[in-house]
């Protein structure tokens, strides 16, 4: 969160580091700090979505046929196109950080650039879908109006749904910002082979967003 | 206030108030609202729990004005809902959760390593300002109309209640952020930040009681924030979740509810914890007996901790597999407080003790975590459960922790480093005083409460059958004498911050790593990395330093 | 300590995955995905599907943490906070699917709601001396029995 101004260009063509906080002796000893500090958070969120994955197994058991009608309702292709979006962006972000531990930034940049586009497809598939299901009624609790779905349990489906496809674009939204603001750290070359920790810890929360979602595709869409 | 009393002859001259140090480096509103300083930032979190707690202490001070006469005495029945939901959302989660961790914690964890601050300051600061946002917003929804469902948010209850509960749960959700924020500092900082000579079991044992507590907050509170957001969108929208004629499950809601305040509990008496391993030593002036054991059963309460929520669902329609798994478990941990409270006993005995007023707290906290955690495994019995679940057994073995126990050791740290933090002691008399009358109020307030249990009161209720009436008026007679106690406590400490008597560096002649620093310790801690030679709470086969030890009086 | 931290971090930049690894990752992660959608077009009873599911999504999510995520070649913690994190996300998941299915059936949920109970069997009238306790639904059952059981 340093500002790019107060740093000199170094003769690779990239910044140099930022300055060292008074409490740590090396700046590798801040990046792994950082870098620890992003997978706690990670492990927070991995629980934060333990519990919709809990509603999730607890109301299949008792409405197994709503579940199963629900999700043959909705659009596999569509959540298999989201599926390989997000493990795409994954791929490019991964790439990102190589080439930010590299210096090379403009590269890291266009990557990252990348990502973000493909999260904003992801959300307007999501869109997409959402508009569908409202036309069809396909929606939670008191408002749930889909006759298709004769099996009882149907509200608590799209509870389900939406609350967790919901939290999940949230997540999205996030992560696109994260990413973004990195994509503008390179932009202005602040990454080197001492200093790329930003572009590794958005990196993380992007992987992560990408990780529920391979666990909720197939649950959702699938089966 | 008099002068100052200087202490006996034969002690050198008195010592000398620091020129500068992290009270005095920056004085502006600005220096101290965007500090990056962990001394700051822990006595600001302080400042706002000492707050909440007298605002919580009013609240059930209306509760139980109300309950000295059987009818109706002073507030009506909604109101009454409100009170004690006001008392234990305040209490809880403005004062019970932040007070000792990311008050005493957040002062004393870099200072205890050997480092000049947290892992991430920044984060440490914006923890705080999410605390206070979060607050904010609960006591706002609170005070229009705010909830009446308890501080449990039972469903369909609260997803179908009138009151305005959105603001509160959201508010809620707030709080929870700065408390996964906090233990996360912490983490990391006791994991990179420790410097030459401190290796893990070298780590003062308050160090380990609040690297279990983080454990907690960072696992379990982001199931609490996700319970939060369920129940305020199902109270929005009607989605039905918890709602059994939407075909949703009310037991679900408890699980997730108890999955994080279950081990939150943990979150409040394990720094207690801590703060008894570190003032025991200081007031027997012995080497800790067991180091390693405790170190590792406060590992070991975190971690049976998460597997024994179940037994707050007994009587709820849980299954009969997992009350029993449940009470099996939950039993477990008093293993772990057990083999605490012995090596407590054992650090004490052939100790030369000196009776000061954090010597009081702890020897009440001891006999009160024994009594209170006793009757938790009795309530762990299901068949027993049936009887007293729901009535003022339960209410009254809680607070015998979270009152006997850990606002004990809120107290007893409050004490002990209080000359550290301000450089100046309290009057010793007045503190052994307000000491005696906390334990007698203690007593008074909760005593009759577990006869009152156990004769069938039930819990939150506005009204009870005259029967009942001679208990209740003397629970609120030892409640008062409790609240009395609280505000000379309040009183000397605040003009001890001005008046009282220099403390120098170390009044009680502690070998705790914070004791080496200045008092107040400078903004940087120390002035070059520090090498520490001994071990923690290390009394014996160490030569007594040079300096004279003197006691507070 | 100060030490094990940079030696780490130093054998976590040694070790980088280069690009040619994260296309090859990424290549395998696509073709899991297919894979998981032709299972679930094959003929199998439910629990199979759904066991087939979660194993190729476990799967998934074990090579993009590894491989993705630089934790086959990073620091013990940051693997002991992930693998933890799961641990205690399965321990949630089990006790309250334990409940589900061992509870006694008749509280579980269910559309629609409890069978109505035949009013005039409701008891009528409210216990004595509590008339002062706020009522919660003015319209339930209670209340509207009263008249018919008096008649």
């Amino acid at each position: 969160m340093q500002s790019s101004a107060a740093r000199k260009m170094t003769a690779e063509g990239w910044l140099e580091p930022p300055p060292l906080p008074h409490h740590y002796d090396t700046l590798e000893n801040h990046q792994g700090a950082l870098r620890f500090g992003m997978w706690l958070f990670l492990g927070t969120e991995v629980l934060l979505f333990a519990g919709i994955f809990v509603g999730y197994f607890t109301f299949r058991h008792y409405f197994p046929e709503a579940f199963e009608q629900s999700a043959r309702h909705l659009s596999v292709p569509l959540g298999t196109a989201n599926t390989l979006l997000l493990l795409t962006s994954s791929l490019t972000v991964a790439l990102a950080h190589y080439n930010a531990e590299h210096g090379k930034n403009r590269n890291a940049f266009w990557l990252l650039l990348a990502s973000v586009t493909m999260g904003a497809g992801f959300l307007g598939i999501k869109a997409v879908e959402y508009t569908e299901k409202f036309h069809e009624g396909a929606l939670p609790g008191k408002f749930f109006s889909f006759n298709e779905i004769t099996a009882p349990g149907g509200p608590v489906f799209y509870v389900v749904y939406f609350f967790s496809t919901g939290l999940h674009a949230l997540h999205v939204i996030v992560g696109m910002s994260l990413l973004t603001w990195v994509a503008i750290r390179c932009w202005r070359k602040e990454f080197s082979p001492t200093y790329y920790a930003p572009v590794e810890n958005a990196g993380l929360y992007w992987h992560l967003v990408d990780l529920v979602w391979i666990f909720l595709y197939p649950l959702l869409y699938l089966v | 206030m008099t002068a100052p009393i200087t202490t006996t002859d034969t002690a050198p001259a008195g010592p000398a108030f620091p020129k500068k140090h992290y009270l005095n480096d920056g004085t502006t509103i600005r220096s101290w609202l965007l500090t990056h300083d962990h001394k700051r930032i822990g006595v600001m979190y302080l400042i706002s729990a000492i707050i909440a707690l007298f605002l919580g202490g009013i609240f059930a001070m209306v509760l139980r004005l109300e309950l000295l006469t059987p009818g109706p005495t002073i507030i009506e029945a909604l109101t009454y809902n409100r009170m004690f939901t006001l008392h234990g959302l305040v209490m809880i989660f403005m004062f019970m959760i932040p007070a000792i961790p990311s008050g005493f914690g957040n002062f004393f964890l870099p200072i205890m390593l050997g480092a000049k601050d947290v892992a991430f300051p920044k984060w440490n600061l914006a923890s705080y300002y999410i605390y206070l946002a979060g607050s904010s917003l609960m006591l706002w929804g609170l005070i229009t109309g705010g909830a009446d469902t308890g501080w449990t948010f039972y469903a369909p209850y609260s997803t179908t209640t009138t009151t305005n509960i959105t603001p509160v749960l959201l508010g809620v959700f707030i709080i929870g952020f700065s408390s996964i924020l906090t233990g996360l500092n912490f983490i990391v900082t006791i994991h990179t930040l420790r410097a030459p000579g401190v290796t893990w079991f070298k780590m003062p044992l308050f160090v380990w009681a609040v690297y279990a507590t983080s454990i907690i907050q960072v696992l379990a509170t982001p199931v609490l924030g996700l319970t939060t957001l369920l129940v305020s969108a199902e109270h929005a929208f009607g989605f039905g979740f918890f709602d059994p004629a939407r075909g949703g499950d009310p037991i679900l809601f408890q699980h997730l509810f108890w999955f994080y305040s279950h081990p939150a509990v943990y979150i409040m008496v394990l720094p207690a914890m801590g703060v008894q391993s570190e003032v025991i030593c200081a007031v027997a002036r012995k080497n800790i007996f067991g180091y390693k054991m405790i170190a590792m059963s406060s590992l070991g309460i975190a971690f049976v901790g998460f597997f024994a929520w179940g037994h707050h669902l007994f009587t709820s329609g849980q299954s009969a597999f997992d009350a029993g798994a449940f009470a099996a478990i939950s039993m477990l941990v008093g293993v772990f407080t057990a083999i605490k409270v012995f090596n407590w006993v054992g650090t004490l005995y052939k100790g030369a003790i000196a009776f000061t007023a954090p010597f009081a707290y702890i020897c009440g906290f001891l006999f009160f975590l024994v009594f209170g955690g006793m009757t938790g495994v009795a309530l762990a019995t299901v068949s027993l459960d049936v009887h007293w679940q729901d009535t003022y057994f339960v209410v009254a073995h809680f607070h015998f922790i979270m009152v006997g126990a850990v606002i004990m050791g809120f107290l007893a740290a409050l004490h002990y480093w209080f000359p550290k933090m301000f450089g100046r002691k309290y009057p010793e008399n007045w503190g052994l005083l307000a000491a005696g009358l906390i334990v007698l109020g203690f007593n008074a307030t909760f005593i009759p409460q577990f006869l009152l249990g156990n004769a069938g009161m039930p819990r939150r209720y506005y009204e009870y059958p005259d029967r009942f009436a001679a208990l209740n008026v003397a629970s609120t007679a030892g409640a008062s004498l409790l609240a009395f106690g609280f505000i000379i406590i309040a009183i000397y400490l605040a003009i001890s911050l001005k008046y009282g008597e220099v403390a120098g560096r170390n009044p009680w002649g502690s070998r705790g790593y914070e004791w080496d620093v200045p008092s107040p310790p400078p903004t940087e801690n120390f002035d070059a990395v520090p090498v520490f030679t001994r071990g923690p709470h290390e009394y014996q086969d160490v030569p007594e330093e040079l300096a004279r030890v003197s006691h507070a009086i | 300590m100060a030490t094990t931290t940079s030696h780490a971090a130093a054998t976590h930049a040694k070790h980088e995955t280069g690009p040619g690894r994260l296309v090859l990752n990424w290549l395998v992660l696509c073709g899991l995905t297919f894979a998981t959608f032709g299972f679930s077009q094959v003929h199998m009873s439910p629990s199979m599907h759904l066991a087939a599911a979660l194993s190729i999504s476990t799967v998934k999510v074990v090579l993009v943490v590894l491989i993705f995520m630089h934790l086959w070649h990073g620091e013990g913690i940051n693997r002991i906070v992930f693998v933890t994190s799961f641990v205690f996300l399965l321990l949630l998941m089990f006790f309250v699917m334990a409940d589900a299915a061992t509870r006694f059936p008749l509280s579980n949920s269910r559309i629609p709601s409890m069978p109505v109970v035949d009013q005039k069997m409701m008891p009528t009238g409210m216990p004595p001396g509590m008339s002062s306790v706020r009522q919660g639904h003015s319209d339930g059952p209670g209340a509207s029995s009263g008249e018919a059981g008096k008649k």
